[in-house]
């Protein structure tokens, strides 16, 4: 029997090339799916959402400044104000405090929405930050979780 | 003994192997890449689909009757997560009678005038709600001859193919009742 001469790639080539071959699909099909594919965010492991219902503060309004004591155990990052007029709720403005701590009271000014001004009958919306591993964003809780101000 | 080698060389059979590689790819791809443009288009509602609820803190969502026609009032309200909410450029609204034969639909977008006879309650200039805008929750008015039991609420989102937008499935829905 005569010497066959072998021809093509060497099986270690082959192996490396299918291995290459799937790293860089497995690298495009991850690229594309964490660029579609929206983070959720969360609040202590749980949908943003959720730590809304277990908001517990105060609010009062003296001029253009808002007093704020968080009572509960959820960091609020601040507050939207809004008030119902006749068939909506309008947003009049807002004001944020960084991180306010369980126990913790501040004071702030209102960034008011153009032409809005202190009214009566209004609710302060608490905003807190939802999580994810990338960033944190604030989050505004449904008006049902306001207090009157 | 000399064996007399037949067929292709390598090198041609190799380019010839790359461009039916090169050939397949581009192929498939002008296949692959629409099919999964139009898949993803058809998911753009996805984020939407309960982003509009009829909202009974105003205390309206009925009708009343006077010389002939009903007078609808209802309030819609934008969810509370503000993501993605700048794409949202619009709302149906669809009215439904008894059994649902016969409906009526107006649609209403920020700034342009609204189409189908509904009109802003409370002299408000044309708007949605929007969680983070301006308002968080808005009525409507509407008149008709017709009786109609049911309202639902669509979504329409920007579509770089339509500069109308694209009406997503229903947010929401409430049998109307008589205003007290």
């Amino acid at each position: 029997m005569g010497l066959i001469k072998k021809r093509g790639i060497s099986p270690v080539v082959a192996t490396v090339l299918l291995i290459s071959l799937a790293l860089v699909l497995a690298m495009i099909i991850f690229w594309w799916a964490r660029s579609t594919i929206k983070e959720q965010e969360l609040k202590f492991g749980a949908p943003v959402g959720e730590a809304c219902k277990d908001i517990k503060f105060n609010a009062d309004i003296s001029g253009e400044n808002i007093r704020i004591n968080n009572l509960g155990n959820v960091p609020i990052y601040g507050v939207e104000i809004r008030r119902k007029i006749s068939g909506a709720v309008e947003r009049i403005g807002s004001a944020t405090f960084g991180t306010l701590q369980s126990g913790a009271g501040t004071v702030k000014k209102i960034e008011f929405a153009p032409g809005k001004e202190v009214a009566s009958d209004m609710i302060a919306v608490p905003i807190i930050l939802g999580e994810t591993a990338r960033y944190t964003k604030p989050f505004i809780c449904p008006e049902e979780f306001g207090e009157p101000v | 003994m000399m064996i007399k080698k037949r067929g292709l060389s390598v090198v041609v059979a190799s380019m010839l192997l790359i461009l039916l590689a090169v050939s397949g790819v581009v192929i498939i791809g002008g296949y692959l890449i629409p099919f999964t443009r139009d898949s993803l288009d058809n998911t753009a509602c996805f984020d939407f689909r309960d982003y509009f609820s009829f909202d009974d803190s105003l205390g309206f969502n009925c009708y009343s009757q006077s010389g002939g026609k009903n007078n609808y009032v209802f309030s819609v309200r934008a969810r509370a997560d503000n993501s993605s909410a700048e794409k949202v450029i619009g709302l149906n609204v669809r009215f439904l009678t008894l059994g649902g034969d016969g409906s009526s639909i107006a649609t209403v977008k920020k700034g342009s005038a609204i189409v189908g006879g509904l009109t802003m309650h409370g002299g408000i200039s044309p708007d949605i709600p929007k969680a983070g805008g301006a308002y968080s929750a808005l009525s409507y008015d509407y008149a008709s001859g017709v009786l109609y039991e049911t309202v639902e609420v669509y979504p329409i989102i920007q579509d770089p193919k339509n500069l109308d937008g694209k009406v997503c499935e229903k947010s929401d829905s409430i049998k109307l009742i008589k205003c007290k």
